[in-house]
């Protein structure tokens, strides 16, 4: 497959994940907000800063609450995270690559992308729940119609890989910035709010019922233990990293337990690393410090995979005249 | 006149290069007036390819590719070349101007047929009205062709001023006709745009000057510069060469690389790289005339070839 | 056989449509179909009202569904036209095709004799059988290509040439599309569209089938490969998805199966052209490029082209890559050079021309420029090396000052001009609302030049769907139809009447 093709299917995947993310991201904002009542008005901030465009943001607003947050993250253009910026981006690429694609992926995607650019700000905010469903929802579709009509091949393959490195990415985000929320007000820890919260958190990560199934009752730490270490749960980051890890090896034909190349060597790394630990440790260690560290290994396997498979030896980054 | 001509280009890029792609044409052709005794080129890094083949115009190309990372690319051809200053002509004796227009426009032998190729429009070389206007002045009715051209070589090298950081490589005529600046490429260009506009046959030629020091200095090494200038094209006669920059006609001061159409086909070295970064380049030329070398007769044309 | 021949005609007779003095491809002037479209008019006869339109309407979704788009030029970015298609076919009759095909084929061969001569010794030059002057003005004369050999001494491997219909019924060569004709998807979508939609119109009749282009278009491409030792690697290369034809592009590779490349997945490296992959560089032995020359390659042309390969044209005068086209072969696609193609056929081919160019007036000649420019109302004017109907002047439908413009912009430049008597191009009954009515069609076959010469039967049939409007082209308000090559005698509709009983 063409480097290119794989470039623009991997980020095609990825933009569609970050997108459905940062809808999640302010769902839970939303879905707490509602519990926290004005006092919630100070937990918007955060989350500018778990997407890191803190100084974007600021650029454009001077104060971060519900409305602005939610413009900046859904509509701004000038947020290169937004949801219609990522929307914008991941189609594209999949205009790119319509030959590789499967005619329904192009439909749903074209859909998805005109579902945010029809609606006004006004709108969302007005029933900001609505619109955050249909978005989870045009994701949702999206993804079975990827996973039922392209063929499993080395293109759905980038695709997955794309997308589980994206989603974990992400989950540990939402986690992030739900420990900076949650956990300072130590007075809160066990009360019924607590838990609300938290509860908050997983139906956001549409996890809720998973996790019952898996823990019952709902502490912070079986929260942690779940949304990062669960083997079977979609968002959990574990269960990414293996998904990402079999994609990856299917591509290059290599072997669980050894590496060929840089992105075989991060990603296995990484994932081992999720083999051989445990919820006490990470909590001991810091939750926030773990997540920082996480991101940034995330962030290698990304330009590894680039270097691997999408640079290789000579792309031209530009070309010029060199004439006496 | 024997001339050594040591021509060396250096290019330093700020990140490493991963791939070039170059084409230089540097060895200067044996034509009438001109033997290439020797040529070699040499590059660093080594490159990957290397190739050489003959253009529309008979020059030699030399085609190289570096595909291993590097800061730094240096190429210097050394040529020994022999030349000899072209038989005078009478520039009353030539044809009427207007005679060898027509001739040109139908016609009947093989050296005006070839040198139709130099009539028309190229990429540096569009028609521009006023090129004509200023043209005219000097191809008044009648008059000889090459005593028309050699006013006009003149007449340009009085109202255009020599400025060499006036322009680009890429100044268009039309900008040099309105500022009146302009460097020997400038010229050239300009030139042959006005003989054109005519009807006439001009070609653009790349080469070198030597420059003689003043009396009882020394001769400065590297101070020389790649120098262009124009035929023209004169029935019998052939292509006789004219220099707007210096208003002569080229004895055995001038050494001839090669021609085209306009600078764009005989561009020293052209190339497209990869990576990179910021890119600077130095160049340094030096022609030095040399007695007649301790050349025997079986050193004819001995042109180092480099193993592809 | 016994059948009632008033019978038949009264069945098939359209009262209500009139062929307005023009050739008609379905009817005679007195309104009795042409013996090859009895079949079709009968069918189409025996439609219930409204069935046409409602069986157009299902072509036009399934074009749709089928992303079957073009992109418009001075559009917003990226606009996606669907291509108007007409539901009612024209047809050919199998013993005019073949005078068109062995025409065509000459040509051809005439046009690359004379490509191959113009980048070499130049022979009909110095035989002043084709003058100097139209050489070396002609921009898309490439000096680069000057000595290059392509492989198998082939320059115009695809060719779309454009023909028309005179009153008289006489098929006239317009003009020839050597650079990059697009438009053949078109054909094949067609055909697929009118066999979903309407097979009943088949039924009784053999036509030639269109479907095997793409593996005709890959065993051509295949055959100018350099020699390598596996099968050779193809590629298609375009522009990217802003160019208007880029949905051909898709098409035509994902037909072949083969990758389609934009410039920045091509490198050339160790003297070949390779590609990009997940799996490493992997060799290029052929490309049918989509791109014109002067952007294939930086290195040779064009320097600010972001679109070409650098250093390919040094791998391919190495003889290491085959390019379709062979760059420099845009020489012959000018108007100007057209008008000597019965000269070049008689001067390389010792024969006279079989398909008839259209009278053809050179602005560049003084004699022909002052009759141009006094005739300016009576010519189609025509730049010599646009394509795509651009700068075309009709002169019968121009202002006054419009003829002005334009004496102007040939007194300019004389050599960019040429001047064609305006022709009454023939017309196909088009669906027009609820009723049929005549509109004007060209047709354009393409021609492939490997091993041997093969042309893709009919070809694409382009129709001014405006009311009487002669520009057919897609950029100016063109549709197209679906072209029918009977395969051999013509069917009649007695005798098939007669079978159904």
């Amino acid at each position: 497959m063409l480097s290119r093709v794989a470039n623009s299917i991997y980020w095609m995947s990825r933009y569609v994940e970050r997108a459905e993310n940062v809808a999640r991201f302010i769902d839970v904002n939303l879905n707490m907000s509602l519990d926290l009542g004005p006092e919630m008005q100070r937990h918007w901030a955060p989350l500018i800063y778990t997407t890191g465009d803190q100084e974007a943001f600021h650029a454009i607003h001077p104060e971060a609450d519900q409305e602005s947050v939610i413009q900046f993250l859904t509509f701004e253009r000038q947020n290169s995270n937004s949801i219609l910026t990522s929307l914008s981006a991941a189609r594209e690429n999949a205009r790119t690559v319509r030959d590789m694609i499967s005619s329904p992926m192009w439909e749903e995607l074209n859909k998805f992308y005109l579902l945010v650019t029809s609606a006004t700000p006004s709108q969302v905010l007005d029933s900001p729940f609505e619109f955050f469903t249909q978005i989870k929802l045009a994701a949702h579709t999206l993804a079975g119609v990827t996973e039922s009509s392209l063929s499993h091949g080395e293109a759905w393959h980038f695709h997955r890989l794309g997308q589980m490195l994206e989603r974990a990415d992400k989950t540990s985000r939402i986690l992030d910035v739900k420990y900076y929320v949650l956990l300072p007000a130590a007075s809160d820890i066990g009360t019924q709010l607590d838990t609300n919260q938290w509860a908050a958190l997983l139906k956001s990560a549409s996890a809720l019922e998973m996790y019952r199934k898996a823990y019952g009752r709902i502490t912070p730490q079986s929260v942690a233990d779940f949304l990062i270490l669960d083997r079977e749960f979609p968002r959990a980051i574990r269960f990414c990293l293996a998904r990402a890890e079999e994609s990856l090896l299917a591509i290059t034909g290599g072997e669980h337990g050894t590496f060929q190349n840089r992105a075989e060597q991060q990603l296995g790394r990484l994932r081992n690393e999720f083999d051989y630990t445990n919820i006490d440790e990470i909590l001991q260690a810091g939750m926030h410090e773990f997540i920082d560290r996480f991101q940034k290994s995330v962030n290698r396997v990304g330009d590894a995979i680039f270097d691997t498979f999408f640079a290789l030896r000579s792309v031209p980054t530009q070309s010029q005249w060199q004439s006496q | 006149m024997y001339y050594q001509v040591r021509h060396t280009t250096n290019y330093l890029y700020s990140d490493a290069v991963v791939l070039c792609q170059n084409q230089a044409r540097l060895s200067p052709q044996t034509t009438r007036g001109q033997t290439r005794h020797s040529f070699s080129l040499e590059i660093s890094p080594e490159p990957t390819v290397r190739r050489r083949w003959s253009d529309a115009f008979q020059n030699e190309v030399w085609y190289f590719s570096i595909e291993t990372p590097h800061h730094r690319l240096q190429v210097t051809s050394r040529s020994l070349v022999e030349r000899l200053a072209p038989d005078p002509i009478d520039p009353a004796a030539t044809p009427a101007w207007e005679r060898v227009r027509d001739l040109l426009a139908r016609p009947t032998g093989v050296a005006e047929r070839l040198a139709g190729q130099f009539r028309v429009e190229s990429p540096f070389i569009m028609e521009l009205p006023e090129a004509r206007d200023y043209a005219r002045q000097s191809f008044l009715p009648g008059r000889p062709i090459l005593e028309s051209a050699l006013d006009l070589t003149r007449r340009i090298h009085a109202d255009f001023h020599y400025s060499p950081a006036t322009t680009a490589i890429s100044t268009p005529t039309r900008e040099v006709f309105l500022t009146r600046r302009g460097v020997c490429q400038d010229f050239a260009h300009l030139q042959i745009t006005c003989l054109r506009s005519l009807g006439l046959a001009a070609r653009y030629v790349s080469g070198y000057l030597v420059t003689l020091p003043p009396p009882g200095k020394p001769r400065l090494v590297g101070a020389d510069a790649s120098h262009a200038w124009l035929g023209l094209f004169v029935p019998e006669a052939g292509w006789v060469d004219l220099d707007p920059t210096n208003n002569l006609i080229p004895a055995d001061r001038h050494v001839t690389i090669g021609w085209g159409r306009d600078y764009g086909d005989v561009c020293p070295i052209k190339g497209v790289f990869t990576g990179g970064g910021g890119q600077s380049i130095a160049v340094a030329v030096d022609v030095e005339p040399v007695d007649m070398p301790s050349l025997s007769a079986d050193l004819a044309d001995d042109v180092t070839i480099m193993p592809e | 056989m016994t059948t009632d021949h008033n019978s038949v005609e009264s069945l098939t007779r359209f009262a209500e449509y009139s062929t307005d003095g023009f050739y008609d491809e379905m009817f005679l002037p007195d309104g009795n179909p042409r013996p090859r479209s009895e079949l079709l008019a009968w069918r189409l006869k025996t439609l219930s009202p409204g069935e046409m339109a409602s069986r157009q309407r299902a072509a036009d979704q399934a074009l749709l569904n089928m992303g079957i788009t073009f992109n418009v030029y001075g559009h917003e970015q990226g606009t996606e036209k669907i291509w108007p298609f007409d539901l009612v076919p024209r047809i050919l009759e199998s013993t005019e095709w073949s005078r068109i095909e062995a025409g065509l084929r000459q040509r051809i061969r005439a046009l690359n004799l004379f490509i191959d001569d113009m980048y070499h010794g130049q022979q009909i030059v110095k035989d002043g059988v084709f003058p100097e002057s139209m050489v070396k003005s002609g921009r898309n004369f490439l000096q680069q290509c000057r000595g290059v050999k392509p492989p198998r001494g082939i320059w115009c491997h695809i060719t779309g040439t454009d023909l028309v219909r005179d009153t008289d019924g006489t098929v006239y060569v317009l003009e020839d599309n050597l650079r990059c004709p697009s438009g053949v998807s078109y054909v094949l979508e067609n055909r697929e569209v009118m066999k979903r939609t309407f097979p009943q119109l088949f039924e009784g009749l053999s036509i030639l089938p269109v479907e095997n282009y793409p593996e005709q278009l890959l065993r051509m491409l295949q055959y100018i490969a350099p020699p390598t030792d596996d099968e050779p690697t193809v590629v298609v290369l375009t522009p990217g998805i802003y160019n208007s034809a880029y949905f051909e592009h898709c098409f035509l590779a994902q037909q072949m199966g083969v990758e389609l490349v934009q410039g920045s997945d091509l490198v050339v490296s160790n003297g070949f052209v390779h590609m990009r992959t997940t799996q490493g560089l992997q060799r290029v032995d052929v490309i049918y490029r989509r791109i014109d020359d002067e952007f294939l390659d930086p290195l040779t042309f064009r320097a600010d082209s972001c679109l070409g390969v650098p250093g390919l044209m040094d791998v391919y005068r190495a003889g290491r890559v085959a390019l379709a086209n062979a760059p420099g072969t845009g020489i012959a696609d000018d108007k100007a050079v057209y008008a000597y193609v019965p000269q070049m056929i008689k001067y390389y081919l010792g024969e006279e021309i079989s398909l008839p160019n259209v009278p053809t007036y050179l602005c560049a000649d003084e004699e022909q420029r002052r009759y141009v420019l006094s005739h300016i109302d009576q010519l189609v004017i025509k730049p010599a090396n646009e394509s795509g109907g651009y700068g075309i002047l009709v002169g019968p439908r121009a202002t006054p000052e419009q003829h002005a413009k334009y004496r102007e912009l040939i007194e300019a430049n004389p050599r960019n001009y040429v001047a064609q008597p305006t022709l009454a191009l023939s017309r196909v009954p088009t669906l027009v609302g609820d009723h049929l009515e005549g509109r004007h069609v060209d047709l354009r076959p393409y021609i492939l030049y490997g091993e041997d010469i093969y042309i893709l039967p009919g070809g694409l049939t382009r129709v001014a769907l405006v009311k009487g409007s002669l520009v057919v082209n897609s950029s100016q308000g063109g549709g197209s139809k679906d072209t029918w090559v009977l395969k051999d005698g013509i069917p009649r509709l007695a005798d098939f009447l007669e079978l159904q009983q």
